[in-house]
């Protein structure tokens, strides 16, 4: 079964190579049945994969010969290993169910076809990146999600916010991009392969050497500018600016592309490339810093934002933060469990959020409110994701940001740790107080809270199964499954030496517990009782600059447009300036310059013949005297 | 019959002369006419160039009367054609004024 | 065969039919010039399939054509006794190698989708079709000549050509343009004619400071030739002694000065943009496309070629004048407010890793060098169609005169969107394969050099993504709200330019292959 694993990215491919060839005018029904179905047959067969991966090792044929470079040939095709088997059915799934709502919630736009086409186009890239068995291979998907995300941040093209977005978060996201080019380019000399297993065999060795660097400086060098890359990708401090913007996408794509997937692509880079990141202790610790700064900033940014799917676009840069620091920690496996459970959860989040947002057409929080009496179901699930993202017990959330937790503290990193608990804690409130805006107390708008009503099934249903992974994903590699995901991961690695693991600590777990209670405690103390309506303004007065320095993003935003893109376009006018009145004056001047001179000597033109013949006569006179002279004078 | 031999120098010195008297002619008289008959003067002064030489110079022979008669018919066509573009420069201009004529001014 | 012959005649010829009908018959002068195309193409698209048996049976025993898969040979002239007693010949000679055979076939393509791309209203026909089928000529004779003197006259031929396309059509500026454009060209052929004659008179020996023999000849000192696979040949280990070191760089410098202004390299480079700005769509396809490649060409036929060990020895300033081309243009683009500069300006930016992974000199840096080429010639040219069709729409190339363009015009905007993200070398496009090819070589030797450049990668995302936001994003002008969109007639172009840009991306190893055959006889004369 493995052998045919090159069916999933395809599956989606030919549905996109379909509806490009229907074009912009076909039905919706088409186009959505199409892509589900072709998106279900996929997830089928990851799934056959992932049951197959279990029982095998990698698997990696190559297919065909991309380019010769010398000596040296490029080869494309796919490896099944068995994260990226996890990987696959979890995009699969999630794109399924995302695929279904937007049947729903674009429905009546008029690009519906293109929106169904980037999507499969999306679902196609980042279904063959985690499959690539290369690092080059793996740069070209990771460009092309890049793409999908680009077009379809700016699907609604005609908003000026939405073209920003869109071109903001491609450049971003394309300097992280660059430092993986270079990283690829390096590990290329360095080992003389972009694949895996060659790149990380020598890396594990250490004795490889570019003239310049070498040996433990290179693997680091290497190491970091990869991690860049997903810097860049997931969204880390501090390349994280370009996704909350993203935010201007339609939401499905938010739920899909900016929470459960590409974004999570960063982290599926630095687990695949876990060996070269495990040979520099000097990368991993970046690793885990990084993770940890972003995990508690964008917490901290997302406890005072009005925008109901800013709060989750925060709240997904935070999670992605705890995923980098588990990866940073050494806890490989408690990271990619947490990306799963994340993908479920976050997806929910987003599309109830996304359920709310078609009911009432708005996304500030302070003009929603009372919507559990007209959107009981929405109200619901999102209520599982956020006990999912707060980490309560026994939802998806709880066992895999403990296991982060218990990670950091037991390798000794308690000032990760501190950060850590910290973020959960504002994570909890954060997501509370978007509950309890939008579900509980009166409508605040209450024209808006007429008309609101549940979608139509293709909304709810995804909805409910994702409630229900994010109520049972955690037992996957819980207590109660004898830690089945740790087991499937490192079933090839028989020394455990992928990573770190450790038993479930109770009174750890009761402490992460007891924080995210106190965050929902607070959050329902703040925002839940009508009659505690004023108290949300009085604490932000109360708080004063702190309010005002997490509501303004700690004003990194203003800071890179003053630093990056004013030195750029400063830059820019400086070099036009050169061009056109230093380099293209000079050449006028040279122009000029001839051009003078022939003004000068035309005045010699008199147009008289006979002052021209007088000049020659003369000119024969010269020459005559100049050859007597030269003779030797009149004899 | 007495053969007084003219030297050769007097010759030329008359060529000379009457070669200094055209191109004079031709680089300051201001009407065509009298610039037409100075280079008619030069063209004369070439021909006794041409006959002396033939006659008394180191190689003697009968080319340069040949080119002399050349020069001739040359000459009279060349007043033809330049007497004749005289009366259609004077018909359509109404002057033989060299002065006037100065149409590659600049 | 004659293959590599006739390519540079059907033009030739389809350019003396143009002159033979009469000028009001738009229609027949325009199938004359794509006719004369298309016949090239094919004949190119001939070539590339009988190329895998060419190089196979080796190139002919001539030592005029070594290493040259199919050659073509017609006699030309000879001058008796030119040097030391010996006639030398110069030849109608054109052959395909991988290299050739690659920027001849992109020439006739492009030459083939500028005839498309003319609207009537723009130009007057008969002489577009005349003097843009001569530069295609000129193109393809230089880019296949195998003798000096021949690609210096295909080279003068396109020169020519190019100034009076210049000068056909556009704003009234472009006389001036034209003008600007033919001084720095024809400067910069005197001097790749200087450098190129300089090479074949000192590889006979005549910089040599030995004492001839008895019998007038040098010792060791190959005979006379103009042929460039003769004097690759001869100069394969020659002695300093014969061909002193001074005289190559001195030679050297000269041939890439010559370079730098043909290929409009900074800081002569002032001539493109201008030139861009000021005439039509078409013109400048062919002139962006092609026709300022040829310098590049030079640049590995004759710099790596001939003078590797030179360019060896001043790798290092080559890179950084490459370097500085892709910044310099990457910065120059982001500043202008007109689509048509922007493009020139990004295609100085491209043209700079040419130079950059040329200096590398590895396998990886030559051929991403070589793709560059093809792939900067494709998509400068594919941008130019675009500004060309949405000009001729909204009547302005102005960025802030533009917004919202996908609305009214979804097809233009989408390929628009298409060109901009090769050039930008999104993965899967020829861009992509370009600059990572490229980026390999000079990471190899360059490592600090490199990093600067790369710098360019985002640079280039972000002048051509705000330009597109300006373009086809936003909210639609009224003016613009009733235009119409491009149908099948017109856009076809563009569907084959995609179509090439994605087949270079997705499967490069075609396009590498025949490359690839040049590549290693570069490497060979390196080694």
């Amino acid at each position: 079964m493995v052998a045919y694993a090159w069916l999933v990215p395809l599956l989606p491919l030919a549905a996109y190579v379909f509806l490009l060839v229907l074009g912009r005018r076909a039905p919706e029904g088409v186009a959505a049945g199409v892509s589900v179905v072709c998106s279900l047959a996929s997830f089928l067969v990851s799934a056959a994969v992932f049951r197959a991966a279990a029982s095998q090792g990698p698997v990696g044929p190559y297919l065909f010969h991309w380019l010769t470079l010398g000596s040296a040939s490029i080869s494309f095709g796919f490896e099944v290993t068995r994260l990226n088997a996890l990987m696959i059915l979890v995009v699969s799934l999630v794109s399924t169910l995302v695929l279904l709502y937007s049947a729903g919630y674009m429905h009546g736009d008029e690009r519906f076809p293109v929106f169904y086409q980037y999507l499969n186009l999306f679902v196609f890239s980042m279904l063959a990146l985690v499959l690539s068995p290369n690092l080059l291979q793996l740069y070209i998907f990771w460009e092309m999600v890049g793409l999908c995300s680009y077009l379809l941040v700016g699907f609604w093209y005609f908003k000026p916010e939405a073209a920003l977005a869109a071109k903001k978060s491609f450049i971003v996201t394309r300097i992280g991009d660059t430092g993986l080019l270079i990283g690829i380019v390096l590990l290329y000399w360095a080992s003389g392969s972009f694949d895996y297993s060659t790149v990380f065999a020598a890396a594990g060795a250490g004795q490889w050497s570019l003239g310049w660097v070498s040996g433990q400086e290179l693997t680091t060098l290497c190491a970091l500018l990869v991690f860049l890359g997903a810097v860049g990708k997931s969204a880390q401090f501090p390349l994280h600016v370009w996704l909350p913007d993203a935010m201007e996408g339609p939401t499905p794509v938010s739920a899909l592309i900016h929470a459960a997937t590409m974004v999570a692509a960063g982290v599926y880079l630095v687990a695949r490339c876990y060996p070269l990141f495990q040979a520099s202790p000097g990368a991993l610790a970046t690793v885990a810093w990084i993770g940890a700064i972003t995990a508690l900033l964008a917490a901290l940014i997302a406890l005072t934002q009005r925008d109901i799917k800013r709060v989750i676009a925060y709240s997904t840069v935070s999670q992605l933060g705890y995923m980098m620091l588990a990866l940073g920690v050494g806890a490989y496996a408690y990271g990619v469990f947490h990306l799963m459970t994340h993908a479920f959860f976050k997806a929910l989040l987003f599309l109830a959020a996304g359920s709310v947002i078609h009911a009432v057409d708005t996304q500030d929080l302070f003009e929603m409110g009372g919507l559990y009496r007209k959107l009981p179901l929405t109200a619901w699930t999102f209520l599982a994701g956020a006990l999912a993202l707060a980490g309560v017990v026994p939802f998806a959330g709880f066992w895999s940001k403990d296991d982060i937790l218990a990670a950091a503290l037991n390798t000794g990193h308690p000032v990760l740790w501190g950060m850590l608990l910290l973020a959960a804690f504002c994570t909890a409130f954060y997501i509370f107080r978007v509950y309890f805006l939008v579900f509980t107390g009166a409508p605040r708008q209450p024209e808006r809270w007429q008309h609101a009503h549940e979608g139509s099934w293709v909304m709810t249903l995804p909805l409910l199964v994702l409630a229900a992974m994010a109520t049972i994903a955690g037992f996957f590699n819980s207590p109660l499954n004898g830690d089945g995901l740790e087991h499937f991961l490192f079933a090839d690695s028989p020394q455990h030496q992928i990573g770190y693991t450790a038993p479930e600590n109770v009174p750890l777990m009761l402490l992460s517990l007891l924080v995210a209670l106190l965050g929902i405690g607070l959050a329902a103390a703040v925002y839940w009782r009508p009659r505690q309506s004023q108290r949300p303004e009085r604490w932000a007065r109360a708080w004063g600059p702190f309010y005002t320095l997490s509501y303004r993003k700690f004003y990194l935003d203003e800071v890179y447009y003053a630093a990056l893109v004013y030195t750029g376009k400063g830059i820019a006018a400086v070099v036009d300036w050169i061009d056109r009145y230093v380099i293209d004056a000079l050449v006028r001047v040279v122009g000029r310059l001839v051009y003078s001179v022939s003004v000068l000597l035309k005045f010699s033109q008199t147009g008289q013949v006979q002052a021209y013949s007088t000049v020659a006569a003369l000119g024969v006179l010269v020459l005559v005297a100049w050859a007597m002279l030269r003779a030797g004078g009149v004899h | 019959m007495a053969y007084f031999p003219i030297p050769t120098g007097s010759l030329l010195a008359l060529g000379a002369i009457l070669f200094c008297i055209g191109l004079y002619g031709a680089l300051t008289k201001r009407n065509l006419i009298i610039v037409l008959v100075s280079v008619e003067l030069m063209l004369n002064a070439a021909n006794i160039n041409l006959v002396v030489f033939s006659r008394l110079g180191l190689n003697p022979g009968l080319n340069g009367q040949v080119f002399a008669l050349f020069t001739i018919t040359v000459a009279a066509a060349e007043i033809a054609v330049g007497l004749a573009l005289l009366l259609a420069v004077f018909r359509l201009r109404k002057t033989s004024d060299v002065n006037d004529l100065n149409e590659n001014k600049n | 065969m004659g293959l590599a012959l006739w390519m540079v005649l059907v033009p030739v010829l389809a350019a003396f039919v143009c002159v033979l009908v009469p000028a009001r018959q738009a229609c027949v002068q325009r199938g004359l010039a794509l006719a004369g195309s298309v016949i090239t193409l094919l004949l190119a698209l001939l070539a590339w399939l009988r190329f895998p048996g060419a190089v196979q049976a080796g190139g002919g025993a001539n030592p005029a054509a070594a290493g040259v898969p199919l050659v073509s040979h017609l006699p030309w002239f000879t001058l008796p006794g030119l040097w030391q007693q010996q006639d030398v010949t110069v030849g109608l000679s054109f052959g395909l190698d991988g290299l050739s055979l690659t920027l001849a076939g992109l020439t006739a393509l492009l030459a083939l989708l500028a005839a498309a791309a003319v609207r009537p209203e723009e130009a007057e026909m008969r002489r577009f079709a005349l003097w843009s089928q001569l530069a295609a000529a000129g193109a393809i004779a230089a880019f296949t000549a195998l003798d000096v003197l021949t690609f210096f006259a295909g080279l003068e031929l396109s020169l020519f050509a190019g100034f009076f396309l210049i000068d056909l059509s556009g704003d009234p500026q472009r006389r001036a343009a034209a003008v600007k454009y033919l001084l720095y060209r024809g400067l910069a052929s005197v001097l790749l004619l200087l450098a190129l004659f300089g090479i074949a008179y000192g590889v006979a020996g005549g910089y040599s400071s030995l004492q001839p023999d008895a019998n007038g000849n040098l010792p060791g000192a190959p005979a006379f030739t103009l042929a460039w696979p003769a004097l690759q040949h001869n100069l394969h280990g020659l002695s300093t002694a014969v061909f002193p070191d001074h005289a190559r760089a001195v030679l050297f410098w000269v041939l890439l000065l010559g370079i730098l202004v043909e290929e409009a390299f900074v800081p002569f480079h002032t001539w493109l943009p201008t030139a861009h700005e000021h005439t039509s769509a078409p013109v400048s396809m062919l002139l962006g496309g092609v026709l300022t490649k040829t310098g590049a060409y030079a640049l590995l036929r004759f710099g790596a070629g001939l003078l590797p060990d030179q360019l060896q020895h001043f790798a290092t300033w080559v890179a950084v004048l490459g370097t500085i081309n892709i910044l310099y243009g990457a910065f120059a683009a982001w500043a202008q407010r007109d689509w048509r500069r922007l493009i020139a300006f990004g295609s100085i930016s491209h043209m700079g890793l040419v130079l950059l992974a040329t200096a590398a000199g590895n396998a990886a840096g030559l051929q991403g060098a070589m793709f560059m080429m093809v792939s900067s010639g494709l998509l400068t040219a594919f941008l130019f169609f675009l500004a060309g069709a949405v000009q001729a729409r909204t009547q302005t190339a102005e960025l802030g005169r533009l917004g919202g363009l996908s609305r009214p015009l979804p097809l233009l905007s989408g390929f628009w969107l298409v060109a901009a993200l090769g050039a930008l070398g999104l993965p899967l496009t020829s861009g992509f394969v370009s600059e990572i090819q490229s980026f390999i070589g000079s990471f190899h030797r360059f490592p600090a050099i490199s990093f600067v450049a790369a710098l360019g990668l985002i640079l280039s995302a972000v002048y051509l993504l705000y330009a597109i936001q300006q373009t086809t994003f936003g909210p639609l002008r009224p003016e613009y709200a009733s235009l119409a969109d491009a149908q099948a007639r017109e856009l076809w172009p563009a569907v084959v330019l995609t179509a090439v840009v994605l087949w270079v991306g997705v499967y490069p190893n075609g396009l590498g292959q025949v490359l690839g055959q040049t590549v290693q006889q570069l490497l060979q004369m390196g080694g």
